[in-house]
């Protein structure tokens, strides 16, 4: 009997051991959350700007290259910049959102609400210089956050358009 | 009696071989799951600058034109087989030896080749005959990704139309 009250039960030492054991496991577990929750974000966070960007520009390249003229009223190399093509199509940042604007219609955003549009700058190139063709260079900066994550990413493109080409 | 004791003895409870295999099997289980959540994230990271290189290229590639849209000569005249580098100066795009980062992370240049074409006016590799009036035109980007330096590239034929 003697012998059996002995072996039941912790003893100090394998307390020790097991809640040492417990500790480490605790804070490698916590730090894989926290990791895991921080990779999410930024993944949930780039995935936006990716797909956003590339909508966005891809648009504005489109567009841009479709037209034959620059429109009248234009925002050259200040932000936020606006543009008017020829064929009705206005590019314009509202409340740091992109929109489109048709003649007359409504503005359609072409960036999402949970995305800043931190910059858009429309550049012309010049026409003294190039009297062939026109074309317009943008400067588009994107920034996400999300859970403390935060992502700023500058995207740049120079289209020509290509209706104005003279022969 | 010392039968159920001893039995009892090895039945109730864990050990601490059964720890330690129990930990490390969680361990080894996050530490995956959390190094697959890192790929993911890095793979993310890194189709932005594809992205943001992509769209690069294509303004290389439309300078380039808009470069030759001002005068074939500006293209006539740079030496093939250099490397060049794009600038937007005072309004205006240039083609410049000068190398500038774009955000300090791409680096963007283009390389003019000379082109040749056979008896039937066919573009071909080697031998025919020198056309003074279309280049080969290839747009670079390079960047660093993580550890090493990637490049994308893109090639297009150039034509003096504008002046013949």
């Amino acid at each position: 009997m003697k012998y059996k009250q002995n072996k039941s039960g912790f003893t100090l030492v394998e307390v020790v051991i097991y809640s040492a054991i417990l500790a480490v496991v605790s804070v490698f577990v916590v730090n894989s959350l926290i990791l895991m929750v921080k990779n999410f974000n930024g993944y949930r966070v780039s995935r936006f700007v990716n797909i956003s960007a590339a909508s966005a520009m891809e648009r504005m390249t489109r567009e841009i290259r479709e037209a034959r003229d620059i429109g009248a009223i234009n925002t050259f190399d200040s932000n936020p910049g606006f543009i008017s093509l020829d064929t009705g199509i206005e590019f314009l940042s509202t409340n740091s959102q992109l929109f489109i604007r048709y003649s007359g219609g409504d503005d359609q955003a072409l960036t999402p609400t949970n995305l800043e549009l931190t910059s858009l700058i429309f550049r012309q190139v010049a026409t003294s210089t190039n009297p062939n063709s026109k074309a317009i260079k943008i400067e588009m900066e994107l920034k996400g956050e999300r859970g403390g994550y935060q992502k700023t990413e500058k995207f740049y493109d120079t289209v020509i358009l290509r209706g104005s080409y003279t022969y | 009696m010392k039968h159920i004791t001893c039995n009892k003895k090895f039945t109730n409870g864990f050990t601490l071989i059964e720890v330690i295999v129990g930990v490390s099997l969680i361990s080894l289980v996050l530490f995956s799951l959390v190094s697959v959540l890192n790929t993911a994230f890095r793979l993310m990271e890194q189709s932005t600058k594809s992205i943001q290189v992509a769209f690069l290229l294509e303004e290389g590639m439309e300078t380039v034109k808009i470069i030759r849209d001002s005068s074939w000569n500006n293209i006539n005249n740079l030496t093939t087989g250099n490397t060049y580098f794009l600038e937007f100066l005072n309004h205006d795009w240039i083609a410049t030896s000068t190398n500038t980062y774009i955000d300090g992370k791409f680096e963007r240049s283009f390389v003019i080749e000379n082109v040749y074409r056979d008896i039937n006016d066919d573009i071909i590799v080697s031998g025919g005959t020198l056309d003074i009036n279309t280049k080969k035109t290839t747009v670079s980007v390079s960047w660093h990704n993580g550890k090493s330096t990637s490049t994308k590239s893109i090639s297009a034929y150039l034509t003096n139309f504008h002046e013949i």
